[in-house]
C-alpha cells in the first residue's frame, strides 16, 4: 500500500459517520436506478425491488468489504472490541471494581517504593547523570579499616588525573552560628573545594559559584545559600544575593542561591540524614606541611570523564594508590598497613543503609502485585466459566479461538489501564502518607518524587500485570471444548474442571506468597522488638539535649571556655525540676567518637598495634544525668578541675581489655596527644550510636573543665518531662548572648532515631504484608464461594439426603483448608530460603525464629478460615428444595 | 445460479472498471456496474455491489475521482471519472493483462 491509500485510511478514521451514510445513500441510489430499470422492462415494483436487490448482492456482506478497504481492519475491530468489552465488563460491576481496585493498591504500592528506589538509589536530586559521580575513599588493609576519607594529597592526585576525572572536589562539614533578627541559630554547613558543584552538575537559582581564587585561605568569605535555608532563615528574599551576612560573628558575602532540587545531607560517613546542608563556604584548604597533607580529612567526590566507564576508572585507583605508596612524604605507615585508595559510585555511598531495606521492600510490594495478578487472573477463569455458554455460543456462531482469545485479553488491557491509571491516585496517596509518616531522620531523604519516570513505571507494572493475568485467563476461555459448555448448560464440563484447577493452584501460589510475606515481617517486626528491649547503658528518660560550638574568635583559650559551661551548667541546675546539668562531649547516639592511640604507664610497649580507646569528654554531673553507673572508685567532682593532677574515668570494657588481672584505680593512661591522667573511677558501657551492632571499643572519660573544648553537648535531667529547649536556649544566651544552640533533641529521640528508619521500613513491610494477606483471603474466598455455587445441586442432595448443617461446613470448609495448607506448606519453603537471605536485616532472632513462622502461621490460618468460612456459611443455609432446583 | 458462470477473476474487476471509464466517459455506479455486467454476462457473474469496495480503492490509489451529478432520468448520483494518472495505469493494465493473456495462450497451445 502506497503513502496516498494510508493518508486515505487514516483520513477516513475521523470522518467514520460521515462515509457511512455517504455509502449508505451510494447503495440506496443504485438500488432506486435498479428498481426503476425492472420497472421499464415491465415488473411490478415489489418485484423490481426484489430483482435489484438480487443483482446487487448481499448489501450487508458488500458494506462490510467497503469497510474494510476504506478503514484499517485491525484498527476497526479493535474499536469494536473496545467497545463491546468495555459494555461486557460494566455489566459485571462488582468484578470489574474488585479487580481494579486490587490492581491499583498493588500497583500504588509498586510505584511508590519504586520512587524511593528512583530517588535515593538510582537518580538522587539535583545531580546530573548521577552514574558518573564517584566517590574516592581510603583504607587501611591491614587494620582493617574501609571506607575512610581521603588526605589532602590523595584529592590532589585524583584532580590532577583529568583524563580519567573532569572534576573533583572535597568537603567537610562544619556548622556555623548566624545571627539575624531573633537569636542565634546554628546553619549546618558544608566546606566545599570550588569544583564541589561542577561534579555534580549543579548550578545556582541565584547568583554564581565559587571560582579559584575563592578557595583560598583568608579569601574565603563567600557564601552559598541552600533553597531551604534560603526560604526559612531569609525568607527568600532574592536580594540578599550580593550582600554581606554575619557568621560566627565574621563577615561573608552572599553570592548565590542553590535550586530547591540540589538538596543533600550527605556526610562524611555517606549515611543519607534528614538534615541537610544550609550553606556552602570555600573549604580553602592549602595545607602544605606532611602531617596535615597526609592526615585522611576529607569527603573526595569526582565525576568521570566523558567515555570512561566504571570499571576503567576503578582501576585506575591502583595506579594512584601505588604513586600513594611510593611518595616519599607520606612515611612509611602507608605501606605497613596495606594503605589504598578506592572507588564507588556516588549513589552506593549514599544509599548505602536504606539498600537493603528498599530491596526487601522492592521483593515485597512485587510480591504484592503478583498476588494481585493472580487474584484477577482468578477472578476472570471464574468469570469465564459463568459465561462459558456465552463464549460457547459465540464461537458457534463462528467466532474463532483467537477472536475469544483477543476479546479476553481486551477486557483484561482495559482492567490494567484503568486499574494503572488509579493506582497513579493511590501512589500518589502512599507517597503523601510516607511523607507525613516518615521519621525526622528520612523527612529530608524521602521525599518521594511524583515524576516522569514513575508515569512511566506505571504504566509498566501495568502492562505487565496485564500479561500476568490476561494471558492466563485468555488462553484458558479460549481453550476447551465449547460444544460441551452448551451442552453441560455453563455448569460443568471439562474446560471448567481444567478451570477449577488452575485457579487453585493461582490461590495456592498467592497464600504462599502471603504467607512469606507475613513471616518475613515477622521476623523483622520480632528483631524491632528486640532492639527496643536493648539495655542502652544509660537512662535517657527526662534528659534534654542541645550542642553548643564556640566561635574561635572569643573562646580560643580554655579559661573563657570553662567559664562558659561553667556559667551555663550552673543556671541550667538552678531551674526548677532539673536534677542534674552537665556537658560532654561527644554524646551517646551521636556522632565525634574517635579513636585515640594510648599507651599505660608501667605496661611494656608491645610491638603490635598501638592500643586505642574512644574518648568523651565529660563535667562533673555528665553521670549522673544521664545515669551512667560508677561501677568502681568515684565520678567527677567540682574539686577535680581545681587540681592540677588530671583525672580519667575508664567504661567497663576498659578495664575487661587492658586491666585484665589488675585492678586499674590509680593506674596512669598516656595518649599519644601527652595528656596524662590518672584512673580513678570505673563506669558501665554504654551503647554509641547503633542499637543493632555495638563497637564495643572501649571508652575513655576525661574531664571537660581539665581538657575544655570548644564543642559540647549539655545534658540536662529533669524529674518529668525533659526541659524544654528554650529554657537551654535562656540559659546559654544569659552567658552569652550571641551563642546558639542546635541539634536540639530529648535523649530519648536520639536512641529511637537510631531506629528510626529500622523501625519505619518495617511498618511499611508490615502494611505491604498485610495487603498481601488481605487479597491472598479475597482469592481465597472467591474459590470457595465460587465451589459452592458450584456445588449448590450436590449441596442440595446431600442435604435432602439427611447431612447435617455441620457436615456441610465441614465439607467446605475442608476445600478452604487444603488451600491453606498447601500454602502455607510452599510458604513456609520459600521463607527459610528468604530468611537465610537476610541476616543482616536480622537482630536477636534467628532467621527460622519458631514465633515467627508459627504466629504467622495461625495468623494466616486464621484468616483463611474466616475467607471460607463466610461462603461455607452461606452454603450450611441453603434452602435443600431450592438447591436441589439449581441450575 | 450456473456453476459454470464464475466469480470475476480476482484483480480483473479494478481492469473492468478503469476501461469501462474510458469507453464511456463519466459515470455513476449502477450504469457502470450495468455496463461491466451487460459487456461479461455470457462469462462472468458479478454482483453489482461489489464495484462499489473496487471504485473506493481505485479512489484511494488516485485513478479514479467521483463528482456530484444528475442521472438521465434527472436523478442525483455520484459520477465516477478516469483521472490523467487512471488513464496511465490503464494502459499499464491492459499490457499486463495482454503479455499474461499471451503467455496463458502459448503454454496452453504448447501442451494440447
Amino acid at each position: 500500500m502506497n503513502l496516498r491509500m494510508w493518508m486515505a485510511k487514516i483520513t477516513a478514521l475521523f470522518k467514520n459517520q460521515m462515509l457511512e451514510d455517504e455509502l449508505e445513500k451510494d447503495i440506496q441510489e443504485h438500488l432506486e436506478m435498479a428498481t426503476e430499470e425492472y420497472i421499464r422492462r415491465g415488473m411490478s415494483p415489489r418485484q423490481a425491488a426484489e430483482a435489484a436487490r438480487r443483482s446487487f448482492g448481499g448489501v450487508d456482506k458488500i458494506k462490510e468489504e467497503y469497510r474494510d478497504q476504506r478503514g484499517i481492519p485491525l484498527w476497526d475491530s479493535l474499536s469494536r472490541e473496545t467497545r463491546f468489552a468495555v459494555r461486557s465488563l460494566r455489566r459485571t460491576a462488582a468484578f470489574t471494581l474488585l479487580a481494579v481496585l486490587t490492581l491499583a493498591l498493588a500497583i500504588g504500592a509498586n510505584v511508590t517504593i519504586f520512587g524511593a528506589i528512583n530517588r535515593l538509589l538510582l537518580h538522587p536530586s539535583g545531580v546530573s547523570e548521577p552514574d558518573r559521580v564517584v566517590v574516592i575513599r581510603s583504607g587501611y588493609d591491614k587494620l582493617n579499616i574501609r571506607n575512610l576519607v581521603v588526605s589532602f594529597s590523595d584529592f590532589n592526585q585524583v584532580s590532577d588525573s583529568s583524563d580519567v576525572f573532569s572534576a573533583a572536589a572535597i568537603a567537610k562539614t562544619a556548622s556555623f552560628t548566624y545571627i539575624g533578627d531573633q537569636y542565634p541559630q546554628r546553619l549546618a554547613a558544608l566546606r566545599v573545594s570550588w569544583r564541589w558543584f561542577d561534579v555534580f552538575g549543579a548550578r545556582p537559582a541565584l547568583g554564581r559559584l565559587f571560582t579559584a581564587q575563592e578557595d583560598r585561605p583568608g579569601k574565603d568569605h563567600e557564601v552559598i545559600i541552600s533553597y531551604a535555608a534560603w526560604q526559612r532563615v531569609f525568607g527568600g528574599d532574592a536580594s540578599i544575593v550580593g550582600k554581606s551576612i554575619e557568621l560566627d560573628q565574621q563577615l561573608y558575602s552572599v553570592i548565590g542561591i542553590m535550586g530547591p532540587e540540589f538538596t543533600f545531607g550527605i556526610n562524611e560517613l555517606g549515611r543519607v540524614s534528614g538534615q541537610t546542608h544550609d550553606i556552602f563556604v570555600p573549604l580553602a584548604a592549602h595545607p602544605d606541611s606532611p602531617p596535615l597533607l597526609y592526615t585522611e580529612t576529607y569527603l573526595c567526590v569526582a565525576r568521570l570523564q566523558n567515555g570512561v566507564l566504571l570499571p576503567t576508572a576503578k582501576s585506575f585507583m591502583s595506579v594512584l594508590t601505588n604513586r600513594g605508596l611510593h611518595d616519599p612524604l607520606a612515611g612509611k605507615p602507608r605501606q605497613e598497613n596495606g594503605w589504598g585508595l578506592s572507588m564507588l559510585p556516588y549513589t552506593e555511598f549514599t544509599g548505602g543503609d536504606l539498600r537493603m531495606p528498599l530491596l526487601i521492600l522492592w521483593g515485597a510490594v512485587a510480591v504484592v502485585l503478583l498476588i494481585a495478578c493472580a487474584n484477577i487472573a482468578g477472578l476472570m477463569l471464574a468469570r469465564a466459566s459463568a459465561r462459558s455458554r456465552e463464549l460457547a455460543v459465540r464461537s458457534a456462531l463462528g467466532a474463532s479461538r483467537w477472536h475469544l482469545f483477543r476479546l479476553i485479553l481486551t477486557e483484561s488491557s482495559i482492567l490494567a489501564f484503568a486499574g494503572s491509571i488509579l493506582g497513579l491516585g493511590v501512589a500518589y496517596a502512599f507517597i503523601r502518607a510516607i511523607e507525613v509518616a516518615s521519621p525526622s531522620s528520612l523527612v529530608g531523604a524521602l521525599r518521594i518524587p511524583f515524576d516522569l519516570p514513575a508515569i512511566v513505571f506505571t504504566g509498566a507494572a501495568g502492562i505487565l500485570s496485564c500479561v500476568l493475568f490476561g494471558t492466563v485467563a485468555a488462553a484458558h476461555a479460549s481453550a476447551g471444548n465449547r460444544f460441551e459448555a452448551i451442552k453441560a448448560g455453563g455448569r460443568s464440563g471439562t474446560a471448567s474442571v481444567e478451570k477449577a484447577r488452575l485457579r487453585s493452584i493461582l490461590v495456592g501460589a498467592e497464600l504462599a506468597l502471603a504467607v512469606v510475606l507475613s513471616i518475613g515481617a515477622g521476623l523483622l517486626l520480632r528483631s524491632l522488638s528486640r532492639l527496643h528491649a536493648v539495655d542502652v547503658g544509660f537512662r535517657p528518660e527526662g534528659v534534654m539535649t542541645a550542642s553548643v560550638t564556640l566561635p574561635e574568635s572569643r573562646y580560643k583559650e580554655p579559661g573563657p571556655q570553662r567559664a562558659f559551661y561553667r556559667g551555663v551548667i550552673s543556671r541550667l541546675g538552678s531551674l526548677p525540676g532539673v536534677q542534674a546539668a552537665a556537658a560532654g562531649y561527644p554524646l551517646p547516639f551521636s556522632s565525634g567518637f574517635e579513636e585515640r592511640p594510648f599507651r599505660i604507664d608501667g605496661h611494656p610497649t608491645t610491638s603490635g598495634p598501638a592500643l586505642t580507646a574512644q574518648v568523651r569528654l565529660i563535667t562533673p554531673d555528665f553521670t549522673a544525668a544521664l545515669g551512667i553507673p560508677v561501677i568502681r572508685g568515684r565520678p567527677f567532682t567540682d574539686q577535680d578541675a581545681d587540681r592540677s593532677e588530671k583525672v580519667m574515668l575508664i567504661d567497663e570494657v576498659a578495664a575487661r581489655r587492658f586491666w585484665r588481672s589488675e585492678d586499674p584505680l590509680g593506674q596512669r593512661v598516656v595518649l599519644r596527644s601527652g595528656l596524662q591522667a590518672t584512673i580513678v573511677g570505673v563506669v558501665g558501657h554504654t551503647k554509641q550510636s547503633d542499637l543493632a551492632s555495638d563497637s564495643d571499643a572501649p571508652v575513655f572519660y576525661y574531664s571537660l573543665f581539665q581538657a575544655p573544648l570548644p564543642l559540647g553537648s549539655l545534658v540536662v535531667k529533669s524529674s518529668g518531662s525533659p526541659l524544654p529547649a528554650s529554657a537551654i536556649r535562656e540559659a546559654v544566651n544569659s552567658v552569652d548572648p550571641a551563642q546558639s544552640i542546635y541539634d536540639v533533641a530529648t535523649m530519648e529521640e536520639r536512641v529511637s532515631g537510631a531506629l528510626g528508619t529500622k523501625e519505619f521500613t518495617v511498618i511499611l513491610l508490615a502494611v505491604f504484608a498485610a495487603i498481601a494477606v488481605f487479597l491472598a483471603a479475597l482469592g481465597l474466598y472467591g474459590v470457595v464461594n465460587y465451589g459452592v455455587t458450584q456445588r449448590t445441586q450436590e449441596i442440595g442432595i446431600r442435604m435432602a439426603l439427611g447431612a447435617q448443617q455441620s457436615q456441610v461446613l465441614n465439607l467446605i470448609l475442608r476445600s478452604g483448608l487444603q488451600f491453606t495448607l498447601a500454602g502455607l506448606f510452599f510458604g513456609w519453603l520459600i521463607a527459610f530460603g528468604v530468611a537465610r537471605r537476610i541476616p543482616d536485616q536480622l537482630f536477636g532472632v534467628k532467621p527460622f525464629d519458631p514465633l515467627a513462622f508459627v504466629s504467622m502461621s495461625f495468623l494466616m490460618s486464621a484468616v483463611a478460615l474466616l475467607a471460607s468460612y463466610v461462603p461455607a456459611r452461606r452454603a450450611m443455609r441453603l434452602d435443600p428444595l431450592e438447591a436441589c432446583r439449581h441450575e | 445460479m450456473e456453476k459454470s458462470k464464475a466469480e470475476v477473476p480476482y484483480g480483473t474487476m479494478d481492469l473492468l472498471i478503469l476501461r469501462t471509464l474510458e469507453t464511456v466517459g463519466p459515470m455513476h455506479g449502477f450504469g457502470l456496474a450495468r455496463r461491466i455486467e451487460q459487456v461479461s454476462e455470457s462469462i462472468v457473474h458479478l454482483n453489482q455491489g461489489s464495484i462499489y469496495p473496487a471504485l473506493l480503492r481505485l479512489q484511494q490509489k488516485g485513478w479514479v475521482a467521483t463528482k456530484e451529478g444528475t442521472s438521465e432520468n434527472g436523478r442525483h448520483a455520484k459520477f465516477y471519472s478516469l483521472t490523467p494518472k487512471g488513464r496511465r495505469q490503464l494502459q499499464i493494465e491492459v499490457e499486463n493483462w495482454e503479455r499474461a493473456a499471451a503467455l496463458v495462450a502459448r503454454f496452453l497451445e504448447e501442451t494440447s
